[in-house]
């Protein structure tokens, strides 16, 4: 009798336990199956370009596909060593496709990209088609100088990258930091193509100790006067003429580099399929024709109109002589401004 | 831990309280604010959907009226055949005519007219867009889906990076060719004209689309970037609030248009309500608990006091002291079970006085008898040699006196308690002897005692003193006075009767004879030491009674069980 009234009194308080823990535990709110994304409707896209060149890309990608992207912005140099650090880690890359990023940056990376020729590759700029497939080209990027129209009169314009050697513009160019800027390292790199190594030294006494923060503010230095010439990118500079500053621009006669940005499949990439789409549409024409109209770039597609766009001498720029010379080279850079 | 608890009276009385205070205050507490809580979140769940239909509604019946105004102008022919025009006049008639029909919704959004090639011809408010792709986003879809509107986030980048939402309609002359768009553009500002009133201002709103990317937030929404932590719960496969949210989401589509409506709201509930609420209780039962233990306390005194205090009423009463007493007031059954006690203690003690006194009283007489024996065998011997002397000098009465004072001696300093009434009657007739002698031949004495009686046993000196009693009170001044002893058994009692034929006795002295009383029988030392040995030799219905005779004189009869030699000893 004793034992039996133990056990009814055991389970009471049991059934009390029980009672008070399912009234504690608030009931998850599980999200509804409509509103669940399915695994094979996403993408993660690692991207190095300004928003307003990636949001309208990206929104009209998931617009037409379905595809729910998820945007990891960032520099390119911080986002390639964040792919490779992942890959070190063994545990696979989240990211799935690198959009944006100069391809002598991608090259360097190359080892954590897959090789994918896209269908479209007939109608692309041969001059921008890797052979290893590693990347491909989105736009082409000369490199300009610009200069104050206020401040400096056209005719006394620099017009070649020897004159930026010359005594008249030292302390007067603006030039961002190619340790930084992967622009600015292009524009370098380029120089050093054009007129010989040994071109450093002058070049980094004509800068008489100015160097810029980064290369929007070359721009904004040119424009405020602060500087008279700058070295930065046609894309940048035709935007900011569209925005009203009161700048011109100039295409050195020895030529000037057009190192094309690209978009690379990460390998491993969890989402290959949306990756290739995605791969495939910044070269689809559609992308190709508003970069061009709305973000001052020139396409890597054959078959679309630049119209207003100036034609300018193109060297053929080296980009395994900079990826191998880069580590050197900023080495270089960097006892020559100290 | 069962076995301390049994142990103590207060333990279990203390376990007993706290189940019976603390159990249902802790549960019927958590229970109430487990209710409190479910009921306080449904009504917060029943106030964020109202706020939100009301959102949803407005909304809605911007775009039906936007769906309509934008069906009809893009039937109108003015505008069909006028928005490359640019000519003034016709330019100023199409502008009446945006003007006349957006005039309800020009408070809550700009309208603006753009051509085929995606230009900005006419607008309402200010050029949101000088210029848009056809071949991209919203144009090519409205051109695509011609007499539909169509709606779609957009961010305006050149200026401002403010978002926007487009509606677009697109607008198709008679040869089937799109040659512009209706826009309807709406600004952060405009939401907050549409939505005014329609939620509460501390609640936070988000307007996203159907890719869950932010259209509209409130101030605060928008700085702590609700839109975009929400997209990444849903991508990320969560639930769209979260446990440690210090606000809960409630969301709701609106309608087919594609955006979602989500309102943030902060819980009345929190976790710091609840842990107060919580809180509060666990200090309710810690008071109910001391109370438990006071109560417990008391109570335990209560029933254990006087129970402690009979075990040593009880003890002391073991140990010999009858006194004990419980003092108790109480009325209840402990009450009733002390003075039980008391009475029991009280009784128990009359009947020890009781005993103590009889054996007090054996023992007095006792030592008056051998006292009554100091010196016997001197005296004897005196007697003796008094005996002889008288004999040679002839003096007979002094010899018989001696002789006879020697017999009585002899018998009354013998160890036994006990003898034959013959030896009894010998000595009485010894001492008769003496006293005729003293009062010379005063009196007669005759005694008649059946043969069969001679030999009963009866303890010694009982029927002398009583007749002496008889020559020194019952004949006192008189001559010729008669005592007659007889003896007689009457139904196993031996009955001596001692009679004289004297002047008998007051009533008052017969009575006092009779009452047993010592203190009421001084002087009548004699008397009172007979009756009292008989009665506590034989019990109190043996003993000594006394008369006053009919005829004058009195009667004295001893009365004691008949024993015989061989019974007794």
């Amino acid at each position: 009798m004793e034992r039996i009234r133990k056990h009814v009194e055991c389970l009471a308080l049991l059934a009390c336990l029980l009672m008070i823990l399912l009234l504690n535990g608030t009931a998850k709110e599980p999200i509804t199956s409509s509103l669940a994304i399915p695994e094979e409707n996403m993408l993660t896209v690692y991207t190095s370009h300004k928003e307003e060149v990636y949001g309208p890309i990206i929104k009209e990608f998931e617009e037409r596909t379905g595809i729910w992207v998820q945007v990891e912005a960032g520099g390119t140099n911080e986002l390639l060593e964040r792919i490779a650090a992942e890959a070190a880690e063994g545990e696979g890359t989240q990211g799935d496709i690198m959009f944006g990023g100069g391809v002598d940056s991608l090259s360097v990376y190359s080892s954590y990209f897959q090789s994918y020729t896209s269908t479209q590759v007939q109608k692309l700029n041969p001059d921008y088609i890797d052979e290893e497939s590693k990347w491909t080209s989105l736009s082409s990027l000369p490199i300009v100088f610009i200069y104050n129209n206020k401040l400096v009169y056209s005719a006394g314009t620099p017009r070649s990258w020897e004159e930026l050697l010359d005594q008249r513009w030292k302390g007067k160019i603006a030039f961002a930091d190619p340790r930084k800027s992967g622009t600015s390292f292009t524009a370098l790199s380029t120089m050093l193509q054009i007129l010989g190594e040994d071109s450093m030294e002058p070049f980094t006494d004509n800068l008489d100790g100015h160097i810029s923060e980064d290369s929007g503010a070359v721009l904004d230095e040119v424009i405020s006067g602060t500087r008279l010439i700058g070295i930065t990118l046609e894309e940048t500079a035709l935007k900011r003429i569209a925005a009203g500053a009161d700048i011109g621009m100039v295409y050195p006669k020895e030529g000037t580099s057009a190192v094309p940005d690209g978009c690379a499949i990460l390998a491993g990439a969890t989402h290959q399929k949306n990756a290739e789409l995605f791969l495939e549409f910044t070269i689809s024409e559609d992308v190709q024709q508003y970069l061009a109209q709305e973000c001052y770039r020139r396409p890597v597609r054959t078959d679309i109109q630049t119209k207003g766009r100036q034609a300018f001498a193109e060297i053929t720029y080296d980009i395994d002589w900079t990826g191998k010379r880069q580590k050197a080279l900023l080495k270089e850079w960097e006892a020559c401004v100290r | 831990m069962r076995q301390m608890i049994k142990k103590s009276f207060k333990r279990e009385i203390l376990l007993c309280f706290v189940i019976l205070a603390l159990l249902p205050l802790l549960l019927s507490n958590s229970f109430l604010i487990q209710v409190f809580k479910t009921s306080v979140a449904r009504d917060e769940e029943r106030r964020a959907y109202e706020q939100i239909e009301k959102v949803e509604s407005k909304l809605l019946s911007l775009f039906q009226e936007f769906d309509r105004i934008s069906a009809a102008m893009s039937k109108n022919e003015l505008i069909i055949d006028g928005i490359t025009e640019t000519d003034g006049w016709i330019r100023n008639k199409i502008y009446t005519e945006l003007y006349s029909e957006t005039s309800s919704l020009r408070e809550l959004a700009q309208f603006s007219i753009y051509d085929g090639e995606g230009n900005c011809r006419f607008f309402t408010d200010q050029v949101i867009l000088d210029h848009i792709p056809t071949y991209w986003g919203t144009m090519k879809v409205a051109k695509a889906h011609a007499g539909e509107v169509v709606i779609r986030n957009v961010t305006e980048y050149t200026v401002s990076n403010d978002l926007i939402l487009q509606s677009v309609r697109s607008i198709y002359d008679a040869s089937d060719e799109c040659v512009g768009y209706l826009v309807m553009d709406m600004s952060s500002d405009n939401f907050e004209r549409l939505l005014q009133s329609t939620f509460e201002t501390q609640s936070e709103l988000t307007i996203v689309d159907n890719f869950w990317e932010e259209v509209y937030s409130t101030e605060t929404a928008r700085k702590e970037g609700v839109a975009s932590i929400l997209r990444e719960r849903r991508m990320a496969g969560e639930a769209i609030s979260q446990q440690s949210d210090a606000i809960r989401f409630f969301m709701k589509p609106v309608g087919d248009t594609g955006l979602f409506v989500v309102l943030g709201r902060t819980p009345v509930f929190t976790d710091a309500i609840t842990r107060q609420m919580f809180f509060i209780m666990l200090v309710l039962a810690g008071i109910t608990l001391v109370l438990c233990l006071i109560l417990a306390e008391f109570m335990s005194v209560n029933l254990s006091r006087p129970i402690q205090k009979m075990t040593r009423a009880m003890s002391e009463a073991e140990n010999g002291n009858l006194n004990a007493r419980i003092e108790t007031r109480r009325v209840d059954e402990f009450g009733e079970l002390s003075r039980n006690f008391n009475r029991m203690t009280s009784q128990l003690k009359s009947y020890m006085e009781l005993q103590v006194r009889q054996q007090k009283e054996l023992n007095d007489a006792n030592i008056s008898m051998m006292q009554a024996q100091l010196n016997p065998h001197f005296l004897y011997n005196t007697l003796d040699t008094m005996k002889w002397v008288a004999k040679v000098n002839h003096i007979p009465e002094l010899a018989t006196m001696s002789s006879s004072l020697a017999k009585i001696l002899r018998t009354s300093i013998s160890e036994h308690k006990f003898i034959p009434l013959e030896e009894e009657l010998q000595l009485v007739e010894s001492y008769v002897e003496i006293q005729k002698i003293r009062f010379f031949g005063n009196f007669t004495f005759d005694m008649e005692v059946p043969m069969e009686l001679e030999e009963c046993i009866v303890p010694k000196l009982i029927v002398q003193p009583i007749v002496e009693n008889a020559i020194l009170h019952g004949l006192e001044g008189k001559a010729d006075g008669h005592i007659f002893l007889n003896a007689l058994e009457k139904n196993g009692i031996l009955q001596i009767e001692v009679s004289d034929d004297g002047c008998g006795m007051a009533p008052e002295i017969t009575e006092r004879l009779n009452s047993r009383d010592r203190d009421q029988l001084k002087g009548h030392l004699g008397f009172y030491n007979v009756d009292t040995i008989i009665s506590l030799y034989y019990g109190a219905e043996y003993g000594v009674h006394a008369e006053n005779l009919q005829t004058g004189g009195t009667k004295v009869t001893i009365t004691l069980p008949v024993r015989r030699t061989n019974e007794k000893q």
